[in-house]
């Protein structure tokens, strides 16, 4: 399937939408609600957006970075035993396995450098790099350097700059290359495993920040779901995950993300240009709605990582 | 025969001198301009003279409750320094360029999980090249957002 029918196909899924009575977009609708007379976007009634954007945004859905950062952020500990075991990689057959395997252990990289834990970099960059080299992209991990800089604890920042570059530069040339399918396969793996280690440390920790975390995933399932539906018209592997995400789609349904929308300013302190964009997001989720989401990802996880 | 290799030697410097102001090296200056904060992703802009003035457009999801920044690094033959605008929807919620100054290093504040879009143009009127990197500053609790 070529990239100009994806898209197609995905401009008119969203015509469909929209003609069935999608009304919001991101950033875009108001309308009033519980919150009084604030106006606010309400994304409950769906979600706009175009196809080109769509196919745009996929590349950068989940940042390792941010995940763990968060994670971190509340306070708990290192847990190796949540990530996916280092050595993995030979259960993964498929290009589909491989690729989202390969983001899964992305955000596993990603959590583990945050956690400044170098010594178990080691294993999972050679699990990284035999992944990366079944589906053609190996070049892009300099294995050498990052060991080295994985067994240097002087060089951690830059371990974690070029673990993330290097990523990038996979991503931007699977779609130079036509591959948007597997850079997306990549993008899903580290969104699901950023959001399987948020779970598991919500489960431990009931932490505010995080809850509401996984309430703002809202817009991001239904771009995955988008995504996903397309490719799977042609993939079997996209096809079994299609399912689980409509599933996953129909839980975040009862959620509720509002914005109290605001007048962005930009300011001038010390000679540092900042930008405020003066909105507050509401994250309505019950307790009931976070176990069953948390249930959900853990399915989608063990069905991409067995 | 003299003359051949003599203009296949300009025309190799030509490239290689061209690719050091919009390739790799760009990239070097970005990353140490970012200074201490968490890389994220980068943007290759390039502009053809023909379409600098309207640009081009990045996605980019941004997480509610955090700070952000965006550095530019502008290719030596740049005419004028490209400008950045960020846009939620078709909401412009600020720009690099302020008060008629062009900034190379800007922070966004953000408070809503979504999509946004990055458009990028140079009013040079040549072609122009930049790299731009986006990177985590700071993450916030609720109680914590600047008003």
């Amino acid at each position: 399937m070529n990239n100009r029918h994806i898209f197609r196909s995905t401009a008119i899924a969203l015509v469909v939408a929209t003609a069935f009575g999608v009304q919001s977009c991101v950033g875009g609708g108001s309308s009033n609600n519980e919150l009084g007379d604030v106006p606010v976007d309400d994304r409950d009634s769906g979600l706009v957006v175009s196809g080109e954007v769509v196919s745009d945004m996929i590349q950068n859905i989940s940042s390792p970075v941010e995940m763990a950062n968060e994670v971190k952020g509340t306070g708990v500990g290192f847990s190796q035993g949540i990530l996916n075991p280092a050595g993995m990689e030979n259960k993964y057959e498929t290009s589909f396995k491989k690729a989202v395997n390969l983001g899964v252990y992305a955000a596993d990289l990603g959590y583990i450098n945050t956690f400044n834990k170098n010594l178990v970099v080691v294993d999972y960059l050679g699990s990284i790099k035999r992944l990366a080299d079944g589906i053609g992209v190996g070049q892009f991990l300099d294995f050498t350097t990052l060991t080295r800089l994985a067994k240097n604890s002087t060089n951690l920042d830059s371990l974690k700059q070029l673990s993330v570059t290097s990523f990038n530069d996979i991503d931007r040339y699977l779609r130079e290359q036509n591959r948007s399918n597997v850079s997306t396969a990549i993008v899903v793996g580290t969104w699901v495993e950023g959001i399987y280690i948020t779970s598991q440390v919500i489960n431990q920790t009931h932490d505010k920040g995080l809850i509401d975390r996984l309430g703002e995933q809202k817009d991001i399932v239904e771009i995955l779901r988008i995504v996903i539906n397309t490719y799977s018209k042609s993939d079997r592997d996209y096809k079994a995950l299609s399912g689980k995400i409509e599933e996953l789609k129909h839980i975040y349904e009862g959620v509720k993300v509002t914005t109290e929308m605001g007048e962005p300013e930009t300011q001038e302190i010390d000679g540092m240009l900042i930008i405020v964009q003066n909105e507050i997001t509401h994250i309505d989720i019950s307790e009931e709605q976070v176990k069953s989401i948390i249930a959900k990802i853990n399915e989608i996880r063990s069905s991409l990582v067995e | 025969m003299g003359r051949i290799y003599l203009t296949l030697i300009g025309l190799f410097s030509l490239i290689v001198t061209s690719s050091g102001q919009c390739g790799e090296e760009l990239m070097k200056q970005a990353l140490s301009e970012m200074g201490s904060y968490q890389y994220i992703k980068d943007f290759d802009i390039k502009l053809p003279a023909a379409s600098s003035k309207t640009g081009t457009k990045y996605s980019v999801v941004l997480n509610s409750r955090t700070k952000y920044q965006v550095n530019v690094a502008n290719g030596s033959t740049n005419a004028e320094n490209v400008i950045l605008q960020i846009f939620d929807g078709d909401k412009l919620l600020g720009t690099n360029f302020y008060n008629g100054k062009t900034y190379n290093v800007f922070k966004f504040i953000c408070s809503k999980t979504g999509a946004y879009k990055l458009n990028v143009f140079c009013n040079g009127g040549t072609d122009a090249c930049a790299r731009a990197v986006l990177s985590l500053v700071e993450q916030y609790s609720d109680n914590e957002m600047p008003k």
